[in-house]
């Protein structure tokens, strides 16, 4: 029997995000937490580092390659190994 | 998922530290540790893990320079907890588990439908011997081997299944009917003398007499014959012959009658003695010990039932009568008079259709007993139908 194949990315990297409306976040291929508020969730992710930025974030389940974020979830943002993440504002990514 | 939670039991605790609990989460990450509903608070995060693993969180807490705070304790092992010092109740819950697997393995009742003229107590001593009985074991249980043997045991079955649920078997059958007698109504018949006699009356619906009214007649002489000759139009025709023909016949009957008959007769009083049965083993419920020599069985067996199902218990209620053999004398008229009425029952079976004319008895006495010998003057139908081939012999 033939299994479907993988995309050749995924395969490759092994890291993998889903977005389950703007409410859940499913990470896999986490490399650990850079910093964790309510409204900031900063991860290490492959190369790179990815935030979520929103309301009321939680981390739904935490195992040792991924992680779920659940919350309100207003804005994404990934930088690559040597970039920066764009400043958040004053009050801490917090939305009026 | 939660129910698995509840089932393994959580704690949930706060990670106090001046610098946030980061480091910790990715210290128990690394150490293989599950966390989930990790929520930041004023004080510091919280976060639940399962119970058994928050031992495991003292290594993480070490690296991390953090302190934890169990704030709730939940699920069943911790509802359960204030058992642990009474360890008599799970030895009875692993008993339990023990028994109810181990009684599982044997048969608990046999149930038998559909019988009418097999006796039930046949199928089920058939059964017994194949193993399945009230307590013997389920291994190497084949319902289509019982089935092949019950139906080669009992010829007169005309379906039969057997099912087993659990610990129960189901025994369902279906007997032949009998097949109703086919009357023939083709072929030639012919009426043939079954008994030596004299004819002393005919009435012949169809065929030709071949003997008359007081002709002598032997067995298997032809009476009646199918064929008929018409004279007016010179033609022959064969016909189912029909009639009676009554014979005057003789019969002997004869009946031995000692004088002297053995017989039982109580020799003390009886014993009443109970046992139950449980799984075929029976455990007694008297202590009374039967009587010395020779005793007389009585008794009954009752099954237990519950819910109108039968359970693997019997109660058997056993009278023992002691008995002592003694022999009653009787005298010649006593004999005589016995005989006779044993002769009266035996002309009812023996001769069950024949008229008695005249009979006349004969006593011969030796030192045992007597010998009765009754001569029977009958009147009787001796005619039979016999089917004859196509070639005139007898079919």
């Amino acid at each position: 029997m033939r299994l479907p194949e993988k995309p050749s990315l995924l395969v490759q990297s092994g890291e993998k995000l889903e977005l389950a409306g703007n409410r859940e976040a499913t990470v896999d291929g986490c490399g650990g937490v850079l910093e964790y508020t309510q409204n900031v969730v900063c991860i290490r992710y492959g190369h790179g580092v990815l935030r979520f930025v929103g309301r009321g974030l939680t981390l739904h389940s935490l195992e040792q390659h991924s992680l779920i974020v659940s919350g309100y979830i207003t804005e994404i943002a990934y930088a690559a190994c040597g970039e920066l993440l764009t400043p958040l504002p004053e009050n801490g990514g917090e939305q009026p | 998922m939660k129910l698995m939670r509840w089932l393994m039991g959580w704690v949930r605790f706060r990670i106090v530290s001046p610098h946030g609990g980061e480091i910790f989460l990715n210290c128990c990450t690394r150490a293989g540790i599950h966390l989930w509903q990790v929520r930041p608070g004023k004080k510091g995060m919280t976060a639940c893990v399962r119970a058994g693993q928050y031992r495991v969180l003292r290594k993480p807490a070490r690296q991390a320079h953090v302190r934890l705070r169990v704030q709730r304790r939940c699920g069943l092992p911790l509802k359960i907890a204030h058992l642990r010092g009474r360890p008599g109740l799970a030895a009875g819950a692993a008993l339990f588990c023990v028994v109810l697997l181990g009684l599982g393995q044997f048969f608990w009742t046999v149930e038998i439908s559909g019988c009418k003229s097999i006796p039930e107590k046949d199928i089920r001593s058939a059964l017994q011997q194949q193993g399945i009985a009230p307590g013997c074991a389920k291994r190497g249980f084949s319902a289509r081997a019982v089935q092949t043997r019950l139906m080669e045991k009992f010829p007169n079955i005309s379906w039969v299944s057997v099912n087993d649920h659990g610990g129960d078997v189901y025994v369902q059958l279906t007997e032949k009917d009998e097949q109703p007698p086919v009357t023939d109504q083709r072929g030639w018949y012919q009426l043939q003398a079954v008994q030596s006699g004299v004819v002393v009356e005919m009435h012949i619906h169809a065929g030709t007499a071949k003997v008359q009214v007081g002709d002598g007649v032997s067995p298997g002489q032809l009476l009646v014959s199918p064929v008929v000759e018409n004279k007016d139009e010179k033609f022959m025709a064969l016909y189912h012959a029909a009639g009676t023909v009554i014979a005057q016949t003789s019969h002997t009957l004869t009946v031995q009658m000692p004088f002297a008959i053995q017989h039982w007769e109580p020799a003390g009083p009886s014993v009443e003695r109970r046992a139950l049965s449980v799984f075929g083993v029976q455990l007694p419920l008297s202590m009374q010990l039967p009587p010395k020599g020779k005793v007389q069985r009585s008794g009954e067996r009752t099954a237990v039932h519950l819910c109108g199902k039968e359970l693997p218990l019997t109660v058997t209620r056993e009278v023992l009568t002691p008995v002592r053999q003694t022999v009653e004398k009787r005298t010649r008229r006593q004999a005589e008079a016995e005989a006779v009425k044993m002769l009266a029952v035996k002309e009812k079976t023996d001769l069950p259709g024949a008229k008695v004319v005249q009979h006349r008895d004969t006593v011969k006495e030796d030192k045992t007993g007597i010998t009765v010998i009754r001569k029977l003057t009958c009147r009787e139908n001796i005619a039979k139908e016999v089917k004859i081939a196509a070639d005139g012999s007898p079919a």
